[in-house]
């Protein structure tokens, strides 16, 4: 009886030293218990329309980066140790930190597509606000045109503040424009598109090519124009 | 006594295991094992209760350092703790008070503008939390008795 009083508080504090002392212990077991991405099971048929899709993709994209100025990046890859667990904010847990030179603020891209930026920095991890986070706002250009909208962030990010009299079309482009990420970097697709309830401006709802959930690693780019 | 902490144990990782599989929503989801933490508050003594929320902080955790999140969630089984003996009523029926008050606390203390940004999402949560919650409290009834 003298024994098992004291099991559960020193089982207690042992689990405690874990959280503060090896957090990543946590991150592993909630990765395993998450099993794996929909993706690594997906069959040969799945990817071939993938392959497909994305190959259209890259034709869109080479169109939008022809009237861009050129830039190498220079990046640092991380891969995603945990994420937000909560409903209030969507966010990333990566493995590059102050160590890794991380400073704050620099945008985040998984296949050249910009899914958010670095939020606040540790030792040797960051976490990364990504654009379905509700907090998430930015200014983007649309289409060949470069019509300009606001991207608000969430479980389904759209874009608001579209001049009425523009002309935006489902499968345009969406590509970044905001000061300290990566100009011309794309974010999504346009799927459909709207007059505002005030109707002042168009709004649109977006397509993603990829699910957030699925994402395993990502690149920090460091030298964004 | 191991029995129960057993079964409340394989309930905990069933409820981790359904918040993480079961998406509600884009990009959101149940929090089942939070209302798993508080009707364990009901069956467990204190240090069993200690040993089961740091368990889930542990899990649950996403970062290095604290978050006020992770407080909020770890504090709330606690209160329901202390709140279980002093509600008047029945205890399923206090269970039930339990669960919608520790949903809303848990959200109003995290984010207070998801009730009025995402209030169906909100209401969808706390639902399914809600009934996720009873079918645990009342298959932990079924054998064991709610502690004094």
């Amino acid at each position: 009886m003298r024994s098992t009083k004291w099991l559960f508080p020193a089982l207690s504090f042992i689990v405690l030293l874990l959280i503060f002392l090896r957090p990543e212990a946590g991150w592993s077991v909630r990765s395993f218990l998450m099993g794996s991405p929909q993706s690594e099971v997906k069959d040969t048929e799945t990817l071939r329309i993938e392959n497909a899709s994305l190959k259209a993709e890259i034709a869109k994209l080479q169109v939008v980066r022809d009237q861009l100025p050129q830039w190498s990046p220079e990046y640092v890859r991380a891969v995603v140790s945990s994420r937000y667990p909560f409903n209030f904010k969507n966010e990333l847990l990566i493995n590059a930190g102050k160590n890794q030179s991380i400073f704050g603020g620099e945008a985040v891209i998984f296949g050249k597509i910009l899914i958010g930026q670095i939020q606040e920095i540790f030792e040797n991890t960051s976490i990364v606000k990504t654009i379905f986070d509700n907090r998430w706002q930015s200014a983007v250009q649309v289409g060949p045109k470069g019509v300009q909208a606001l991207l608000g962030g969430g479980g389904d990010p759209k874009l608001t503040l579209i001049d009425r009299k523009a002309e935006v079309r489902a499968g345009d482009i969406v590509y970044s424009v905001a000061p300290g990420l990566p100009y011309g970097a794309p974010i999504a697709e346009v799927r459909s598109v709207e007059l505002s309830s005030d109707n002042l401006f168009q709004e649109a709802s977006l397509k993603l090519q990829y699910d957030l959930g699925d994402i395993r690693s990502v690149l920090v780019i460091k030298n964004a124009k | 006594m191991r029995s129960r902490l057993l079964n409340i144990f394989l309930i905990l990782l069933l409820a981790l295991l359904l918040e993480l599989r079961i998406p509600y929503g884009s990009g959101t989801s149940f929090d089942f094992l939070f209302v798993a933490l508080i009707v364990s508050s009901f069956f467990l003594s204190f240090w069993e209760l200690v040993f089961c929320v740091v368990l889930g902080v542990f899990v649950t955790n996403w970062r290095p350092s604290p978050s006020f999140e992770m407080v909020t969630f770890a504090l709330v089984p606690f209160v329901s703790f202390s709140l279980r003996k002093i509600l008047p009523w029945h205890s399923w029926l206090n269970a039930t008070v339990l669960i919608i008050v520790g949903t809303i606390v848990f959200y109003a203390a995290s984010d207070s503008a998801f009730f009025l940004r995402s209030q169906d999402l909100f209401l969808g949560i706390l639902f399914g939390g809600l009934c996720f919650g009873m079918v645990v409290f009342h298959t932990l009834n079924r054998f064991y008795a709610v502690e004094a």
